[in-house]
């Protein structure tokens, strides 16, 4: 759990270089702990392989770092780390030349080969959201996953560089034909 | 509140517990600096490169004071620092933050890739202007020495074919990632209408 906001801690930041560089450790332990299980999700969207959706996650996270000194605050801490999750996660995509729009197999992001612990929870639930997201083109993708993980539309639109307006009607769009893809495909 | 939004809640609720283990905060800030050191060496090195040029056009023209080791460095320097210069150019207006929206980060990447084509080209450019440099300096030095000659030509042709090679691989890989990012663009230029 975070106390204090990213920002507000920034704000906080004292004068040596020393502990400049310690209020930014700070900073980032904070987000890794607040926002490590959601980043995770997200590089597994874009990353089916485990050995490379580590590479990512490390990619993120090293993004992170580096853009921290330049976070002031303009937008919330959220939006700031999805926003380089997303991008992150859309260089990669490009890189490896990943299918944007067909099925995801749902059975290499539930790592079953892993130890318990590293393993995605196998619900049936999961698993079928998991192979329809993967159906879906990446802008949908993207916002479906946003708002799985509960952003609000104006946060969305902060991370995509979309209205609010579009993000209402694209994700209803969305949210209906993930319904009908989880009802097809059982 | 309506079947959908308890449906689309159930959903949410299980997302969010799902994921893969974590790992603790000090292990990614491990991997992350292990990241930016690799990422500093490829720096120095590239730093290197251009001081060992250098110290190649001093050292030559410590050993050969004349008008044309004079000509020929000052030639060898000019060419590193075009080098350099077209480098810049070519990077100008690409630096965005990681933070920026994915739309703004999608245009940037795109034309990101549309630099690194015209970078190979430059490439091309630099390696003409380096055959240049070596043959005026055989010229000068092995005279018409035919056993010289043959050596410096199969030299050449061979990074000739290297960097050829080089080129349409990582030209093909560009275009490839070119491709998919424009096919983004336009899922999300589409989102926006």
């Amino acid at each position: 759990m975070i106390v204090g906001s990213v920002h507000e801690r920034a704000g906080r930041a004292l004068e040596s270089p020393m502990q400049d560089r310690a209020s930014r450790d700070e900073q980032y332990r904070a987000l890794v702990e607040a926002h490590g299980p959601s980043i995770a999700r997200t590089a597994a969207m874009y990353e089916r392989n485990p050995g490379d959706r580590d590479d990512l996650l490390q990619d993120i996270w090293l993004a992170v770092w580096q853009a921290l000194p330049g976070f002031r605050g303009e937008s919330s801490e959220r939006t700031f780390i999805f926003r380089i999750a997303h991008n992150r996660g859309v260089s990669h995509a490009a890189r490896r030349r990943l299918p944007l729009a067909d099925p995801a197999d749902a059975d290499a992001i539930v790592d079953r080969n892993a130890d318990p612990a590293a393993r995605f929870s196998q619900s049936e639930d999961v698993r079928r959201l998991f192979r329809a997201l993967g159906r879906l083109t990446l802008l949908d993708r993207q916002l479906m996953m946003l708002g799985l993980e509960g952003l609000e539309h104006a946060e969305i639109a902060d991370v995509l560089g979309l209205t609010t307006n579009n993000v209402a009607v694209r994700l209803s769009r969305a949210r209906k034909r993930l319904r009908e893809m989880m009802q097809e495909a059982p | 509140m309506s079947e959908n939004d308890r449906e689309w809640q159930d959903l949410s609720a299980a997302w969010r517990q799902s994921g893969p283990r974590l790992a603790s905060p000090s292990d990614v800030k491990r991997h992350v600096r292990a990241r930016q050191r690799r990422l500093w060496a490829v720096v120095a090195s590239e730093a290197l490169v251009v001081v060992l040029m250098a110290c190649v056009a001093v050292a030559a023209l410590i050993r050969y004071p004349d008008t044309f080791t004079w000509l020929w460095t000052l030639s060898l320097l000019l060419l590193i620092a075009a080098a350099l210069a077209a480098a810049t150019w070519n990077r100008r207006g690409l630096w965005k933050p990681d933070s920026e929206t994915v739309s703004a980060y999608l245009e940037v990447s795109v034309l990101r890739c549309q630099r690194r084509l015209r970078s190979i080209r430059i490439g091309w450019w630099v390696f003409a202007a380096d055959v240049l440099l070596i043959v005026a300096f055989y010229w000068k030095t092995a005279g018409a020495d035919a056993r010289t000659w043959v050596t410096v030509a199969a030299v050449l042709a061979a990074t000739a074919v290297g960097l050829a090679v080089w080129s349409v691989m990582y030209r093909a890989s560009i275009r490839r990632e070119l491709h998919t990012l424009q096919e983004m663009k336009a899922d999300m230029l589409r989102g926006r209408e």
